[in-house]
């Protein structure tokens, strides 16, 4: 589903270059549960960034399916990004002014899909990570936990075909990671592809591949033993 | 998606409530600013404008230049010109003639005094006044006819059904009755014409009186001209100097001396009469662009704290552009976004705006003397178009600025992209633009206001307090008895001098005449010629310089004494006229000779201060006086009492009059009440611009605390290293405080230039005038400056004051 190939990242400022990512080769099949893992500045939340089109690499080649999304403009990118990717954040990332509802329903409006529709999909969500109790409220009203699974229940919403997730338990504590860290295995067992990047082994172990990077390149690629 | 964008929009204005109102509440201000000015500037583009065809019909205004003195444009003109206007030029379609009075008018036992216009029979076809009732054909058709005012008919008639009924006007002394054959709709305020409450014809007895009928040197009245188009009207106006030097020749080819006429279309008039002595006084039409500036530089500076509140929030709100980004939102659909945002921003502060309008309009017409209207019709898709206007102007950069943010730098880290050194720089020039027009306007203010305050408390020359005039007195039938009635004013009590002149504060007619004297080199200058009676430098209370007063023991000083054919008369002369006369010194001039109207010859006998009855615009002009101890004509009384209440004085007089003349009304002011129609318009003005004034100020810090709102937030952690490295509280407040008054110092730089080019041309339209003080700069530097301070102090002094450690987490 998804090829990188030959894949660069550079940053340059006035008169400093540092290279995010060198020569990446990557392959990650439908329905894989890939678990990015590698010390801070190593490239990972640069490639996550890149997977999800909210960066571009300086060169090589990122295709998903058959399209080149190297090639495609900002505004196609935007809408790949609503009608075929998830995005979950270690710092959850919900709009304040925006109940959890709402917040749920945001790429669907970008969608354009009708409110009854959206309304169906937003309940259907929530109840799939157990947070329909609290559709009316705000982000702040919730604990950590309830607005990770809010913002994994915006991330799925939409049947992706691709959840991006940024240390989706680093701002958690220990029982609330596994919850969430739950959920995403489960969402992976019904076929969701998932590709997470953590600090965590054990969460690391639970994806069914792990890739380990350094100074921008994928060190080791090992499928995890299920 | 819109009703989403709303949603958002009224959360986000929901939970940062101080940020909101300061946000709406700069733009309402904004544009109330905007809407009544522009009220405004409307009113005094529209006068006459109702009159039907107005674009087309003009008033013939006659200029006289004489030698020594500046050319004096008047809109009266002689009735003289209109028949052979007609016979020279087919162009003009129709002309009519108006004479204004004030007539004695009665129905029964109420009597007053009326301001009568006095017309040929087709004024009411040319100058089409609306008529409530009657026919306009038919309205002046007879000379017993009379049309009146509404406001007229009820006053007299108790009903503005009051067509066929009869009114008696009293003409000199002599009494006829009209029928009323047409009620008019009450004037507007805004027209040029004279105030009229009835309209007659003129009659046989009155164009013989009158010498404007004869004579091209006297105007006692208006010629109005009607052409098809203004292609005409300048035709016409073309071949005036021809025409005058063809039709106004005596029998020996000379032309009437110094005069010129001129065409004035209704509809430029009000602008035009500025310096025109006109019924109505005119407005500077710079007044009126100055407001219309000032209105836009209202809109300007709200949509400039728009654009600073809005960018300031900006960190606030990234990480929210991120998110709708990564959920799929393209650059335009936030574009959009953030531009429907402003636009849903300016319409609530448009109608929080309009509804201060409302509040305002009162006001401001009090302020202003204004009679400003607000007509919905009008007002609500002017108000449509600002929506858009500035919500689009004002939404663009900070929407540009939001949708610009890219999500993997944003999500990275909690530091959001500024805009950059350009977005700082074209901030910190938003800031400085309003300060600029801020401190400029406010210099203006108080330049205008002290002026004005100058002007009310300065020196006209004569004693205004307690000093009551009596126009009555000048009713031509009363000369015979004018020192009767003047005795029954010297007997009330409380009464302490009184005299009668035929010029008076705020005077209708001046009669000038060249003068000379054996030696003089140059054109002879032109003299106001004054008659005055018993005690009139005493009532009025007039230095003497020089020489002495009128004394009726010197059988030469009184006009009444001596006969026409000697010739020889007293005279008292003005400082002014002592320096035309080209004397070294008032008491150099006392003795000699000059040489008056009619080749008499009058010895200066005294010297007083100029007195000022009219506009402290207009310069002094060389004047010398005459006396009459007996009646003259268009003699107003003067009476000056002591230790009696303004109100109380006036019913006395007219207790005293009525008593020796029940059937002529009683019509009398203070001097200063006649005198404040020339202090109004400047009062006006800087009470209106003090208020503008505040209002540019309040809306400039209002954007300044935007900055410093903004700023701020950005430089915590820096603060946070500064401390950490040792610098104290006091050294932090003093950089933060001093980069945010940086713009303040910047635009007095500016503005003091910008301001002081402006008041010099104002000032130097009056004759008396305050200096140009630097203080006036300063003091309005140093109040923007504290201000400024002030404005940024809370903020500075809780970044300031923050313990390092949580300076440094923020980020």
């Amino acid at each position: 589903m998804i090829f990188l190939s030959g894949l660069n990242r550079l940053y340059r400022s006035d008169d400093v270059e540092t290279t995010a990512l060198r020569s990446i080769d990557l392959q990650i099949d439908a329905g894989e549960f890939v678990a990015i893992m590698g010390p801070s500045g190593c490239g990972k939340s640069t490639l996550l960034n890149i997977l999800g089109t909210i960066d571009r690499p300086t060169s090589g080649q990122y295709r998903f399916g058959d399209t080149d999304l190297t090639t495609l403009p900002e505004a196609a990118l935007a809408i790949f990004r609503r009608n075929h990717l998830g995005y979950v954040f270690q710092s959850f990332n919900l709009i304040d002014d925006l109940t959890i509802e709402e917040n749920i329903e945001l790429g669907l409006v970008y969608r354009k899909i009708p409110r009854q529709a959206r309304r169906e999909k937003v309940a259907a969500s929530m109840d799939r990570v157990g947070i329909a109790h609290r559709a009316r409220h705000y982000p702040n009203q919730l604990s950590g936990g309830q607005q990770q699974r809010a913002a994994i229940a915006r991330a799925i919403v939409g049947n992706p075909q691709l959840i991006l997730a940024d240390e989706p338990t680093g701002n958690l504590d220990t029982e609330n990671g596994a919850q969430v860290m739950d959920i995403l295995a489960g969402l992976n067992a019904e076929g969701a592809t998932i590709v997470m990047v953590t600090h965590s082994p054990s969460h690391a172990d639970i994806a069914r591949r792990r890739i380990d990077m350094l100074d921008g390149r994928v060190v080791i690629s090992v499928r995890n033993a299920i | 998606m819109l009703s989403h964008t709303l949603v958002t929009l009224y959360r986000s204005l929901a939970r940062h409530r101080l940020f909101a109102a300061l946000n709406v509440l700069g733009l309402a201000a904004g544009i109330a600013v905007f809407l009544v000015l522009t009220l405004i500037v409307q009113y005094e583009s529209g006068f006459d404008r109702w009159l039907p065809d107005a674009s087309n019909i003009y008033r013939l205004d006659s200029t006289w230049t004489f030698p020594g003195n500046a050319p004096y444009e008047d809109a009266d003109s002689t009735f003289v010109a209109m028949q052979p206007l007609l016979a020279d030029y087919p162009q003009i379609r129709a002309a009519t003639r108006m004479m204004p009075r004030s007539r004695p008018v009665s129905v029964g036992a109420t009597i007053a005094s009326e301001s009568v216009a006095y017309v040929d029979p087709n004024f009411l076809n040319v100058v089409r006044l609306k008529l409530a009732e009657g026919d306009r054909d038919q309205a002046l058709s007879n000379p017993a006819s009379v049309a009146i005012t509404a406001t007229t008919a009820q006053k007299y008639f108790g009903t503005t059904k009051a067509l066929g009924r009869i009114l008696t006007i009293s003409e000199d002394g002599t009494k006829r009755s009209l029928t009323v054959t047409a009620i008019l709709q009450d004037l507007p305020h805004d027209t040029t014409l004279s105030p009229i409450n009835l309209i007659t014809r003129f009659t046989p007895s009155i164009e013989q009186a009158t010498r404007a009928f004869t004579n091209w040197g006297s105007a006692s009245g208006y010629t109005y001209l009607k052409f098809a188009n203004r292609t005409d009207a300048r035709s016409v106006q073309a071949d005036l100097p021809s025409f005058v030097a063809r039709r106004s020749a005596d029998a020996k080819g000379r032309p009437e001396g110094g005069l010129s006429l001129s065409l004035v279309a209704l509809t430029d008039a009000h602008f035009h009469d500025v310096a025109v002595d006109a019924p109505i006084p005119g407005v500077d039409r710079r007044v009126v662009f100055s407001l219309a500036a000032i209105g836009l530089l209202a809109l300007v500076m709200a949509a400039i704290n728009y654009v600073n509140l809005a960018t300031a929030r900006s960190d606030l709100r990234a990480r929210e552009v991120a998110l709708r980004k990564v959920m799929g939102a393209t650059r335009r659909m936030l574009l959009l976004h953030f531009l429907a945002e402003a636009m849903a921003m300016v319409a609530v502060a448009a109608l929080i705006g309009l509804a201060l309008t409302e509040l305002a309009v009162p006001v401001v017409n009090a302020l202003g003397g204004w009679a400003v209207r607000i007509n919905y019709a009008q007002i609500v898709p002017l108000v449509l178009i600002l929506v858009i206007l500035l919500g689009g102007v004002a939404g663009f950069y900070p929407a540009i600025l939001l949708a610009a943010y890219r999500p993997a730098v944003v999500l990275a880290s909690s530091r959001t992209p500024s805009g950059g050194r350009m977005g700082t720089r074209l901030r910190g020039l938003l800031v400085l633009i309003q300060f600029v027009g801020a401190i400029s306007f406010a210099i203006c203010t108080l330049v205008i206001d002290r002026q004005a305050a100058f002007l009310r408390a300065a020196d006209r020359g004569f004693n205004r307090d307690g000093l009551i005039i009596v126009e009555s007195l000048q009713a031509p039938e009363l000369v015979s008895r004018q020192n009767v009635i003047l005795d029954a004013f010297r007997r009330v009590p409380g009464v302490v001098a009184v005299t009668q002149s035929d010029r008076e504060p705020d005077s209708e007619d001046t009669s000038t005449t060249n003068v000379g004297r054996p030696g003089l080199i140059g054109p002879e200058p032109h003299f106001i010629h004054e008659t005055v009676g018993r005690d009139y430098f005493h009532t009025y209370g007039v230095r003497l310089l020089a020489g002495r007063l009128f004394d009726e023991a010197h059988r030469n000083d009184d006009l009444r004494g001596i006969s026409w054919d000697d010739r020889s008369f007293n005279t008292v002369i003005n400082e002014t006229g002592v320096e035309a006369l080209g004397f070294r010194s008032p008491e150099d001039a006392v003795g000699q000779t000059m040489t008056g109207d009619s080749h008499s010859r009058l010895t200066i006998i005294g010297v007083v201060a100029d007195v000022r009855f009219m506009s402290p615009r207009d310069p002094i002009a060389p004047q010398y006086y005459m006396y009459n101890s007996h009646g003259f004509a268009d003699a107003q009384a003067a009476i000056r009492s002591q230790g009696v209440a303004r109100a109380e004085m006036m019913q006395r007089l007219q207790t005293a009059w009525r008593t020796l003349l029940p059937d002529v009304p009683f019509v009398a002011d203070t001097a200063d009440g006649r005198l404040s129609e020339f202090y109004k318009p400047d009062e006006q003005r800087a009470r209106l611009f003090s208020a503008g004034a505040i209002l540019a100020v309040g809306i400039a810090c209002l954007g300044l605390y935007g900055l410093a709102s903004f700023s701020t937030t950005r430089r915590i952690k820096e603060i946070g290293i500064r401390k950490t490295l040792g610098a104290s509280t006091r050294d932090v407040l003093a950089l933060l405080i001093f980069q945010f008054v940086r713009p303040v110092l910047i635009a007095n730089l500016i503005a003091w230039p910008l301001a002081w080019g402006a008041m010099r041309g104002f000032l130097a339209g009056f004759d008396q005038r305050i200096p140009l003080s630097p203080l006036y700069f300063i003091a309005v530097g140093l109040g923007a400056l504290g201000l400024a301070i002030i404005t940024v102090l809370s903020q500075a002094v809780s970044v300031a004051r923050a313990e390092p450690s949580r300076a440094l987490r923020y980020e």
